[in-house]
């Protein structure tokens, strides 16, 4: 962190301003300029505040050189987080895609998305049980009963299981079907569910939020990080922008952007990044070849009958079509499907 | 899909088509060339030369950061070239955020890169801003660009659609596709069909660029439109190594070309440096592009 003082600041204004920061038990480095002195701050400076310190006398502003986010961080940790899951490595050389329904419906619908995902090569089902629905009259999700047919499908197809957690005293009932717990996208900065998955033991999808900067992406993780749990993956879904020809704005930059501020793995949600099936696939070929370390996908039997997100599920032939050519495209960035 | 040919076009002064002659048309002002220039005879294109836009090829071209010095000019157009470009973009009349910052060359220095774009067997795309721009530069450039910032100039459509060369139509940062697809629209009532629309990148709250790059906007343009659609992902990020992520991606949706901000090897490069891939890194770049391109069943 960088202080600099005004140009009439007082010799007794630089002295309290640096008295505070060695309050914090952090050095300082004192840089006297012709017009205007400047103080270094030495040590990490996360703890401060750097608001109430421009607040204070002859402070003209106060820069910062660290990220905020410090456990999330590249220079934290150089080497990527791999999280071991179901005979998969998230984060490793593999791109790894996530399928399955936006919610759970009803048993014949998962048995029938399961079999079509496991043959076209996916290790991971997704499914929701809790749905944050914008309407309070839409479908809001089977709850404990669908968690039970998720439960049943884990154990029958050998298929891992992500499913969203949308309160923090749900956090121990869907960890017991669950292998991923996802935190939703308008759950991103819901403090106290973030703290409870914290301290879980299982692996976390956080949802960049869909008016979220990167910067407050990487904080949210920190919360999980912060409470313990280590095995955090992040998920760009879109964001809110003008353009209304999709559901949300895809910013394919986030992927380059978190991987190299962050050592976590990053996922790719081209269904909702885009809102529309004939998108999907083109998106998904993008993600990967911009380095995303796996793709969350929406995949219906019967997307004009689904009770949720229709508009952007993959019937089963073309999800099957993407998984090709998704691994053609992962080859030649070197990686595998 | 329509597929144009970038290269095929005489180097003829431009005149109103037929049906639109009747109209008025938008006075074009005075060429601020000189007409009686010995190089304009060197701008013909040779015959059988073509450039197809839309077709199994994706087309790149290099845009480079304005330089007045031939040496580095040449090193650069050489390098390029021998990377697998086929265009050169021209930063001629370049329009700059900053009042003060470069505002571009002056047609002698468009007149330089035309000359290096025929040594090198390669396309010229050049901005106009002003209707007065698009006679004199179509002199010179294959390709006559209408910029983000002028996608809703309508004299400047105007212009640029009664004059008989493929136009490249960038999105305003904005625009919505829709809004894009009228621009084309606009420029094909005025008499001209062979355009191609550019993604650059859209204003959100989350860019760590000037923009964010909209690749969505690949796939839904292909469902919108039969045109030939490129992407320039050169403000996207303030990054150039995220830039070249984000041309991988943009191949990957099946873009038809790329505009990628290339940075000379020597110094004196006054525009946006920390996004412009430098010179060492092209052909590391241009590898990954073409495993990409016959990944998804295309060409470099």
């Amino acid at each position: 962190m960088i202080v600099v003082m005004r140009r009439d600041a007082k010799p007794e204004d630089v002295e309290r301003v640096a008295d505070r920061v060695r309050e914090f038990g952090l050095g300082t480095h004192l840089s006297e300029g012709e017009e205007r002195t400047v103080i270094g701050i030495i040590g990490d400076e996360r703890p401060i505040d750097w608001q109430t310190l421009e607040l204070m006398q002859g402070v003209e502003k106060v820069l910062r050189v660290l990220p905020p986010f410090k456990l999330a961080s590249r220079d934290f940790q150089a080497e990527d987080t791999v999280v071991p899951l179901n005979g998969t490595r998230i984060g490793g050389r593999k791109v790894v895609v996530m399928a399955g329904p936006c919610a759970v419906e009803d048993r014949t619908q998962m048995h029938e998305v399961a079999q079509v995902v496991k043959e076209a090569g996916v290790k991971i089902l997704r499914g929701g049980a809790y749905k944050p629905r914008t309407s309070p009259y839409s479908f809001q999700g089977l709850g404990r009963e669908g968690l039970e047919i998720l439960g049943e499908i884990r154990d029958q197809y050998g298929l891992a299981i992500i499913t969203e957690v949308m309160a923090p005293e749900d956090v121990p009932l869907v960890a017991e079907y669950a292998d991923i717990l996802q935190i939703g996208a308008r759950n991103m900065q819901n403090f106290a569910l973030l703290h409870a998955i914290g301290e879980s033991s299982k692996p976390a999808l956080l949802k960049r939020g869909m008016m979220s900067t990167l910067q407050e992406l990487l904080m949210a993780a920190e919360y999980i990080l912060s409470h313990g749990n280590q095995r955090v993956m992040l998920c760009e879904r879109g964001i809110r922008t003008f353009e209304t020809f999709t559901r949300n704005t895809f910013d394919i930059n986030a992927i380059p952007a978190l991987k190299g501020l962050s050592h976590l793995p990053v996922i790719a949600d081209p269904s909702h990044g885009t809102g529309k099936w004939s998108l999907v696939g083109a998106v998904s070929k993008a993600a990967v070849a911009a380095g995303a370390d796996g793709l969350i996908i929406e995949v219906h039997p019967h997307p004009s009958r689904a009770l949720s997100d229709g508009a952007q599920s993959l019937k089963p032939p073309a999800f099957a079509q993407l998984m090709k050519d998704l691994e053609a495209v992962a080859v030649a960035v070197g990686r595998e499907l | 899909m329509s597929t144009l040919d970038l290269l095929g076009t005489a180097m003829t002064p431009a005149t109103l088509p037929e049906p639109l002659a009747n109209l008025e048309p938008t006075p074009l002002g005075a060429m601020p060339v000189s007409q009686a220039s010995p190089n304009l005879a060197k701008m013909e294109r040779l015959p059988g030369q073509h450039l197809a836009l839309g077709g199994r090829a994706v087309v790149l071209a290099a845009r480079l950061s304005t330089t007045t010095d031939p040496v580095a000019l040449a090193e650069t157009v050489g390098a390029v070239q021998a990377a697998g470009f086929k265009a050169l973009h021209a930063g001629c009349f370049v329009p700059s955020r900053w009042a003060y910052h470069l505002q571009g060359a002056d047609t002698q220095d468009l007149e330089t890169l035309a000359l290096a774009s025929r040594e090198h067997g390669l396309a010229l795309i050049a901005e106009v801003l002003a209707p007065e721009h698009v006679l004199a530069a179509a002199q010179y450039a294959d390709i006559l660009q209408a910029g983000a910032r002028s996608m809703q100039n309508y004299p400047l459509l105007h212009a640029i659609g009664a004059c008989q060369k493929p136009v490249l139509l960038k999105r305003g940062q904005m625009s919505t596709l829709q809004e894009l697809c009228s621009t084309a629209d606009y420029v094909r009532s005025c008499g001209n069909s062979q355009i191609v629309l550019c993604e650059r990148g859209i204003r959100t709250f989350a860019a760590t660029g000037t923009d964010t790059f909209d690749v969505s906007a690949i796939p839904a343009l292909r469902e919108l439109s039969d045109l030939p659609i490129i992407a320039d992902p050169s403000h996207g990020s303030g990054d150039w190594t995220h830039v070249g992520a984000m041309c991988q991606a943009a191949v990957a949706a099946g873009v038809d070309g790329l505009l990628l901000e290339i940075r000379p090897s020597s110094t004196g490069t006054p525009l946006d440096t920390s996004q412009a891939v430098p010179l060492p890194a092209l052909q590391d770049l241009v590898a990954r592009l073409r495993a990409i391109a016959n990944a998804v069943g295309r060409e470099i």
